[in-house]
């Protein structure tokens, strides 16, 4: 084989293997700088979290490492937790969660019934109405938002064309600027997603497995929950994760839904708005946009595995 | 000792990050192997006690809460699904239980929703009585009709019971919605409804068809026309009994018609509600929360600003003649910058050298990276160039489509080729891909930090304001001019080298690259040495002070460093999905092109190139429905000020800031109809993989 493959770049005895060798380790240099240039973001934010106000103004946070360790602090954190702080994040972190569970498991469990439906249930229309389904993958949130939030704020009524009757099709429950409004929204954007993402998995279980149940005569309620929802952990567990991120990073939906209620908002909504009042709270924004960071990021070096998984899963997602 | 690829000598490990068929989801074949290892454990351990410590900082008591709401949400549809798919067990078995049951239920929903709608009389505690009240009449009537085994029972027994149901309904509606009757509309309605439906039923059954289907269309037209073309309150007992009572008279003579259902028929529908209690949540969401939103918003978009009002076309008029959204005055400008000029040079060399090469193989344009390179990245310069003087919204949001997408994807695979012969590949491509964790709005709060430009006079914070600074002290100073003009002539050594060294082994990339790299250093090398380089400035008297950069505020290319937000996100994503799409590229092709005398970057573009098209297609797609309705980072950084205004943000701006329904409504619009290609592309695609 060594003699079949030429290799033209071969170098010499001497000097000219240093600098050959100089020269292939370029491309591993141009990538670690790049990787380089890709933390310093961060890593300045993070930096600048622990700093002062005085010293975030003052100095770059990479005097630090020069040995700079003046107004090094955690005062920044205990004033962003603290719940009368103005730039307070601690309600909006309760908020976040509270939009994120519900709208990461409500959708799970309905999801998997449709793609159970779709994968093994033989119905007239089935192929047609998956399909139409899928089609609204890639839909941006945005179309839904303006009918949406009319819904909210003073339900749904349905005006008889030609005549002068309402018909009430969704009372009018308080909804606009709570929690709920947020994740139902998210719950409703998120379904043909999971069922996408739930019915490729699920479809593809073998054949003889759900064959042998029928025989051993399991209805289609028994065999979804004995049979399929054991199996598909995984593909859940992808897809949790994915929803619960995005939701939890979410800013559209929540700021549209409960903008205008102060009490409501999710910490994404919290820091942009303060980000608004850029001078006056930055000392504190570096420390909120951390802590509403922390949990994607102890999800992403945790469960990295999972994290990547689904996040590419959502890939398709629009 | 050759020089090998590491590729060849380790076959892709079975740990790559992910699985080949990233559309697909595929998720099981990674996760099975490590479901229970200890690792996983005590990530998933420091995990949940990183959770509780949150959920505990944040208040232990609005946690619980939470979590008790979703505990009732849940357990109400779990008990509505299940009880559903209980109710459909007992169709086959007991029909008559099932019958009872399935009448009572719909007569608590009918119930139930007009009582909702006050439509009834009085009565409390509103609207379960009624509710009550209507579910066991209609259980009564359902049980009397599936009792019966004989066919002449039915018939009797269907019309009688449901005219008693009908009666009960109309002693039950408020008199303030007794109708009074229009017979024209009445009459007309009914005979639509008996050719509608039973021309359907003749359709799809013939004569036997059609006259079923005629007495369920008379019944349906009769009660639409009978209400619908009423006045409501204007009218009397007797005329909501004739409202009701006929067409559940003949509601009961359909069913009395039919034959008594036997157990395949029981059979066959059990299969049929089946699928539906499956699908019908699901759908419900689907519908309630996008498809009839989105019909709603297409319609609002022809309304006028509170959506009383058709006005036509006049938003979608507003928009694409706004100066702000839609903005040709300028357009002539690229033809002036600098940029547009350079690009067009590059264009020019790709293609002499494309056809210069070509007289080699004696083809008339050779396709290859030395001659394509230049014209793509001389095409994305001008298309910078042209969205840079033609200025508005719209436009806006094409530059971000063009910039991001190309530059996160070429990125993207450019690391994941670097990565993928280095060590540490692992690390450096998880902190790629970090900033994928990271939200919009947190990661627009990240780099106004990097961007931040503080008083001239003072200390810059901001990291590019600072080497920006740095850069013009250097190049005002004597010693400092002469150390970077010293350094970066020996960088231009080392390429001259490079590049001597790709042309005498064929690495046309090497060669390419090192060339394009050596003119930077000849061009910064000129800027030292003559007008300066940096933030700083010179007055009159000759005395140099700093000069900051406006990263946000100086248009049009603030919009640029607002792109570079989403690309530093969107990167990492494109790198992971190509790089797992590299590693599945069989050794064996690379294999054997090395040993027919291809060189590294030959193999490369010749076969893992075509190899990952596909996978390129899907990043760009879905980078462009991402980057298209960019809205975070706008908002976060410039809010849409200084010329950087994009469709989103301005959607959300006129619908919630302003309260223009319809304006809002149309640029939603103008968003959705922009994203139907690639939704058309995924079902294609999708409908290509199940076959």
């Amino acid at each position: 084989m060594s003699t079949a493959i030429v290799d033209p770049g071969r170098p010499g005895p001497g000097n000219a293997g240093v600098v050959y060798r100089f020269l292939r380790s370029i491309p591993t240099w141009v990538l670690w700088l790049l990787v380089l240039v890709w933390c310093v973001p961060t890593l300045g934010l993070l930096v600048n979290s622990f700093r002062g106000r005085d010293a975030q103004r003052t100095t770059g946070w990479w005097t630090l490492f020069l040995g700079n360790v003046d107004g090094f602090t955690l005062g920044n954190y205990r004033e962003v937790l603290s719940a009368e702080a103005q730039g307070g994040i601690k309600v909006g972190l309760v908020n976040s969660l509270a939009i994120a569970l519900p709208a990461t498991i409500i959708p799970i469990a309905i999801a998997a019934f449709a793609a159970y439906a779709f994968a093994w249930i033989d119905f007239k229309g089935r192929q047609g109405l998956f399909i139409a389904t899928v089609a609204l993958l890639a839909i941006p949130t945005q179309v839904a938002l303006i009918p949406l939030l009319q819904m909210y704020v003073r339900g749904a009524h349905l005006t008889i064309p030609g005549l002068d009757k309402t018909i009430t099709i969704f009372p009018d429950l308080d909804l606009a600027g709570t929690t709920t409004a947020v994740w139902l929204t998210h719950a409703a954007f998120a379904m043909p997603f999971a069922i996408f993402l739930l019915h490729n998995y699920i479809s593809s279980l073998p054949r003889d497995l759900f064959e042998a149940a029928r025989i051993d005569g399991a209805d289609h309620f028994k065999i979804f929950y004995r049979l399929v929802l054991p199996l598909s952990v995984p593909v859940l567990a992808a897809f949790a994760i994915f929803q619960f991120l995005w939701t939890w990073n979410d800013y559209l939906v929540a700021v549209v839904m409960v903008g205008a209620n102060p009490d409501a908002l999710p910490a994404t909504v919290k820091i942009a708005g303060q980000a608004g009042e850029f001078g006056r709270l930055e000392h504190l924004l570096t420390a909120g946009a951390f802590l509403q960071a922390a949990v994607p990021l102890a999800v992403f070096f945790l469960l990295q595995r999972f994290f990547v998984r689904g996040i590419l899963a959502g890939s398709v997602k629009g | 000792m050759t020089v090998t690829d590491d590729r060849s000598t380790e076959p892709a490990s079975p740990d790559a990050p992910i699985a080949k068929q990233v559309a697909i989801g595929d998720a099981e074949a990674t996760m099975r192997g490590r479901r229970f290892s200890a690792d996983a454990a005590f990530r998933a351990a420091v995990l949940v006690a990183l959770l509780a410590f949150l959920g505990f900082y944040v208040g232990a008591g609005s946690m619980v809460t939470t979590l008790l709401k979703v505990a009732v949400a849940f357990a109400i549809s779990a008990a509505l699904f299940i009880g559903a798919n209980k109710l459909f067990d007992q169709a086959y078995p007991r029909w008559t239980v099932f019958n009872t049951m399935l009448g009572g239920v719909i007569g608590f929903t009918v119930f139930l929703l007009l009582d909702g709608n006050r439509l009834l009389r009085e009565l409390s505690p509103r609207p379960w009585l009624w509710a009550v009240v209507g579910a066991a009449a209609l259980a009564a009537v359902m049980f009397l009709l599936s009792a019966p085994r004989q066919q002449l029972a039915r018939l009797p027994l269907a019309v009688a019971g449901f005219c008693g149901f009908g009666v009960l309904t109309a002693f039950a509606t408020d008199e303030t919605v007794h109708p009074g009757l229009d017979w024209a509309a009445l009459l007309i309605g009914t005979a639509v409804g008996v050719f509608v439906v039973g021309g359907i039923g003749m359709m799809r059954g013939g004569s036997a068809g059609a006259e079923k289907g005629a007495i369920g269309g008379a019944a349906l037209g009769w009660l639409i026309g009978a209400w619908g073309g009423a006045d409501l309150g204007a009218g009397s007992v007797g005329e909501a009994l004739i409202a009701t009572v006929v067409p559940a008279a003949l509601i009961g003579l359909r069913i009395g018609l039919g034959a008594e259902v036997g157990p395949t028929r029981r059979r066959a529908f059990d299969k049929k509600a089946r699928s539906w209690i499956f699908l019908v949540p699901a759908l419900t969401f689907i519908a309630a929360g996008l498809v009839i939103p989105l019909l709603r918003t297409i319609y609002l978009s022809f309304r006028n600003d509170d959506g009383s009002e058709n006005v036509g076309l006049v938003n979608y008029e507003d928009i694409f003649t706004n100066k702000n959204s839609f903005n040709l005055d300028n357009w002539s400008a690229f033809l002036t910058s600098r940029l547009f000029w350079i690009a067009i040079g590059m264009v020019g060399l790709g293609i002499i050298v494309g056809v210069v090469s070509g007289r080699r193989t004696r083809q008339a344009f050779e396709k290859g990276e030395a001659s394509l390179a230049p014209i793509f990245i001389g095409l994305f310069l001008i298309s910078c160039a042209v969205l840079s003087t033609v200025r508005g919204t719209i436009f806006n949001n094409i530059w971000w489509v063009v910039v991001v997408t190309t530059l996160s994807t070429a990125i993207g695979l450019g690391v994941a080729v670097l990565a993928d012969r280095s060590k540490g590949e692992n690390i450096a491509k998880s902190l790629i891909f970090l900033p994928m964790a990271i939200s919009f709005v947190g990661a627009g709060i990240i780099w106004r930090f990097m961007y931040i430009a503080r008083p001239e006079s003072d200390e810059q914070t901001g990291v590019l304001n600072s080497l920006w600074v740095w850069l013009g002290q250097i190049s005002t100073s004597g010693a400092g001019k002469a150390v970077a003009v010293a350094a970066l002539a020996l960088m231009a050594l080392g390429l001259v080298l490079l590049v001597r060294r790709g042309l005498r082994t064929k690495q046309n990339t090497l060669a390419g690259i090192s060339l394009g790299l050596l003119l930077v250093a000849g061009y910064l090398i000129y800027r030292f040495i003559g007008p300066g380089l940096g933030g700083f400035t010179t007055n009159e008297e000759g005395v140099t002070s700093s000069r900051t950069i406006l990263f946000l505020q100086e248009g049009p290319f603030n919009n640029m460093w607002l792109m570079v937000v989403l690309i530093w996100i969107q990167s990492g994503f494109a790198m992971v999905i190509l790089s797992a799409a590299i590693k599945a590229v069989p050794t064996e092709l690379t294999e054997a092109a090395k040993m027919d005398g291809a060189s590294e970057s030959q193999v490369f573009w010749r076969v893992t190139m075509p190899q990952i098209a596909p996978t390129i297609g899907v990043v760009v797609t879905t980078l462009i429905v991402t980057v298209m309705k960019v809205f975070d980072i706008v908002k976060v950084t410039t809010s849409g000020d200084f010329d950087t205004q994009v469709v989103a943000n301005e959607m959300f701006t006129r619908a919630f800031g302003q309260s223009k329904d319809g304006l809002g409504a149309a640029l939603a619009v103008v968003l959705f109809v922009a994203i139907i290609p690639v939704m058309y592309l995924n079902i294609r695609r999708m409908q290509r993989a199940r076959i």
